[in-house]
């Protein structure tokens, strides 16, 4: 590595760089030292924003710069396999943005390009470094409500007030299913949700959708009902996903919120908030033996869990260690999201474990 | 009706009757007047403590009592069938205790055995007449949050804190699938689910459930999580879990349930309903950026027995249809069988099918 901090690449500076970008505010580990991205206007403005002076129109301009590290991938979902694959045999380190890929065999071909490497993969989940999932995983580990037995997670999304709307390029090639992989609200938003489960529950067994299609709307399925049974024991889960077009939704970002609710032996822990802030209550609540408690003590901008993302795989590079999501974990939220679209289409329970011989892509 | 009261006669005097004993209290249109149980001295012993005025071993003596206006059947599920043809047959006006029976089968003969009757006969489903649901029904009547979309369903199984031990008689008949039925988290707690959630968002089209049917003696198909889709194209969800360690502050049952309704314009949160487990304001609605709390009314659990009673006495003096009609608790019925079946079977099934 040159230098004393890691130099890191942006391929892709869309609308969610802006976030990424965040983890190299006073990074002591790294800084963002070039981006590459094919729209001229994108380029220069995010060179400008954030202080950048290399940029590439090109990515594999960006590939051959001897003087980058590690790379964080931010494209449309089909280029995640061949531009991780060319990533790691130029020898940069990868942070791959979710979802992994559209397939499982995408996700072997990932998992095997990984393994053949000595640099370090992962893909970038930021769910998993959002403080109030942190704590309440914390929580969790420690006992607080005894051994858990059912998940419940909800994904809504509403008019968003103060926050994003999809720029015109974000939303082109979401609206592609051959770019995007289409059912976004389950394999894009999803895979948000898919990961924080099993962070939460540990790995799933199967899986079952009840939705409606929304005609050729790659966001679609919308509302879904899915429900799941992890591979431990009784463990059962839900996870609806609804969209109320009249509902306000407070937020900096995507017009839309994410709550989620463990019920253990002992006691119960809720997620109030993520990406918006729609209740306005304390992000983490815990009942348990007769006493319910708030927590408030932490950073519940959804920004900071990219800052803290990010930071993680810069330092895990360091360190020389394992940041989540590792291929295998990854492909194992992605095996998720897949069944899930599958069971739709199929009008059954789906087990992962039946997609493998399949080739299934969403 | 000689004083211009229905006088009912209990037909049942079990565990749960004492819950619908106190919708003859202070009830201008019903006098609680005979009990029926074959157990010995229990009549008697439940004539003297609420003042009724006649004791019966035999349920065929109380039918054949012409002062009984109506009855409430307060049985073991395999008895609602047989008994209710019989009270209607003698003219009796009848309010079956939930669940409606155990099969679609039987489900049928009652609502068509009550279509050809000019008594009134409804199920008793207790939820329905719970204050915060009627509350939070009226909301939604109102617009206040919109068309609906989604509704999830939330039910704890705890360790109680106050409140009743089911005793052994109640128990050993629902041990019974011939008797109760099957799986008790879907058939017989799981009706009042079927029915608050058809309450609120309408009848149900398909039904999905996960669980392997087994579970704890006397409520097996827990833990379960459910999933459906409405006619009207909304859906829910329903988790059940049994918390061994979990404190459920309660006078009654150690459960509780939680209730989420979501609309295109706002959300709509029902927190308690068995027990009181979270502490919380008894409703809560979302709405354009502003939580609002309401907590003017009635949360004991054991007043929407006195309300359901009254409804059932003042239909019969007004000559109106309360809630369950046959037809709605066929509904509710076939939703829970429905989720039951698809668990056994491992697929989606469609109510229509059974």
């Amino acid at each position: 590595m040159a230098g004393t901090n890691l130099r890191v690449g942006f391929i892709g500076a869309g609308q969610i760089a802006a976030l990424h970008a965040l983890a190299y505010v006073d990074n002591p580990d790294a800084v963002l030292h070039a981006i590459a991205d094919r729209d001229p206007d994108t380029r220069s403005a995010r060179a400008a924003e954030w202080g950048v002076d290399k940029t590439y129109s090109d990515y594999r301009d960006l590939l051959a710069d001897p003087d980058i590290d590690a790379v964080e991938i931010i494209l449309p979902h089909h280029l995640h396999l061949p531009v991780t694959r060319e990533a790691l045999a130029a020898g940069k380190h990868v942070s791959l943005q979710k979802p992994m890929c559209l397939s499982l065999d995408e996700a072997d071909q990932i998992i095997t390009a990984s393994s053949a490497s000595t640099r370090l993969f992962r893909v970038f989940e930021n769910f998993r470094s959002y403080e109030p999932f942190l704590l309440a995983r914390k929580l969790i580990d420690e006992g607080e409500i005894g051994d858990p037995l059912s998940l419940r997670m909800k994904n809504i999304s509403g008019r968003g007030v103060g926050g994003w709307t999809h720029t015109p390029i974000a939303r082109a090639w979401r609206s592609d299913s051959a770019q995007s992989g289409g059912h976004l609200s389950i394999l894009d938003h999803g895979y948000h949700m898919a990961s924080i489960a099993m962070y939460l529950m540990g790995h799933v067994e199967s899986v079952h959708t009840l939705s409606t299609r929304n005609g050729g709307d790659a966001f679609a399925l919308a509302p879904a009902m899915i429900t799941f049974r992890f591979a431990d024991g009784d463990r059962l889960g839900s996870w609806e996903i609804v969209r109320a077009p009249d509902l306000l939704v407070r937020t900096e970002y995507y017009g839309g919120d994410e709550w989620v609710e463990v019920t253990g032996t002992r006691g119960v822990v809720w997620v109030n908030r993520c990406s918006g802030d729609l209740l306005g209550v304390p992000p983490v609540t815990l009942y348990r033996d007769g006493v319910t408690r708030q927590f408030s003590d932490m950073d519940t901008g959804w920004d900071a869990s990219f800052r803290d993302g990010g930071r993680e795989f810069t330092k895990a590079i360091i360190d020389g260690t394992q940041p989540d999501l590792d291929a295998t974990e990854a492909k194992a939220v992605l095996a998720f999201c897949l069944a899930a679209i599958k069971s739709e289409s199929d009008h059954r329970e789906i087990s992962l474990g039946e997609l493998e011989s399949k080739g299934v892509t969403g | 009706m000689s004083n211009g009261r229905v006088k009912v006669g209990f037909i049942g005097a079990g565990t749960i009757s004492y819950l619908h004993e106190l919708g003859y209290h202070d009830n201008e249109t019903g006098e609680l007047y005979a009990i029926a149980d074959p157990a010995p001295g229990l009549a008697q012993s439940r004539k003297e403590a609420w003042g009724a005025q006649k004791a019966y071993t035999d349920y065929k003596e109380l039918l054949a009592d012409p002062t009984v206006d109506a009855v409430e059947i307060l049985l073991p599920h395999h008895l609602h069938l047989p008994i209710t043809l019989e009270a209607l047959s003698a003219g009796k006006h009848v309010s079956l205790q939930k669940p409606m029976a155990i099969s679609m089968d039987e489900g049928h003969q009652i609502a068509a055995a009550a279509a050809a009757s000019d008594k009134v006969f409804r199920v008793v489903e207790n939820y329905r007449t719970y204050e915060p649901y009627m509350r939070a029904k009226a909301m939604i009547e109102a617009g206040e949050i919109g068309d609906l979309v989604t509704i999830r369903v939330m039910m704890v199984r705890g360790k109680g804190q106050g409140g009743f031990d089911t005793p052994p008689a109640a128990q050993s008949w629902r041990d019974d699938a011939a008797l109760g039925g099957p799986a008790q988290s879907m058939l017989d707690y799981g009706y009042h689910v079927t029915s608050i959630v058809t309450y609120f968002m309408g009848s149900i089209e398909k039904v999905n459930a996960m669980s392997d049917l087994d579970g704890p003696e006397g409520f097996t198909g827990i833990p379960a999580v459910i999933s459906w889709r409405h006619t009207g194209g909304q859906y829910g969800n329903w988790n059940m879990v049994t918390a061994p360690d979990m404190m459920v502050r309660t006078k009654y049952y150690p459960l509780d349930e939680w209730i989420e309704i979501t609309g295109t314009r706002g959300i709509i949160w029902i927190n308690r309903c068995t027990g009181d487990m979270l502490g919380k304001p008894p409703v809560e609605m979302y709405r354009d950026g502003e939580m609002r709390s309401y907590s003017d009314m009635e949360t004991d659990w054991g007043d929407s027995f006195r309300v359901a009673a009254h409804n059932f006495t003042d239909a019969i003096v007004n000559g109106t249809q309360p809630d369950m009609d046959g037809e709605e608790a066929v509904h509710a019925l076939a939703f829970a069988l429905g989720a039951i079946k698809s668990a056994s079977e491992g697929r989606d099934v469609k109510l229509a099918e059974l």
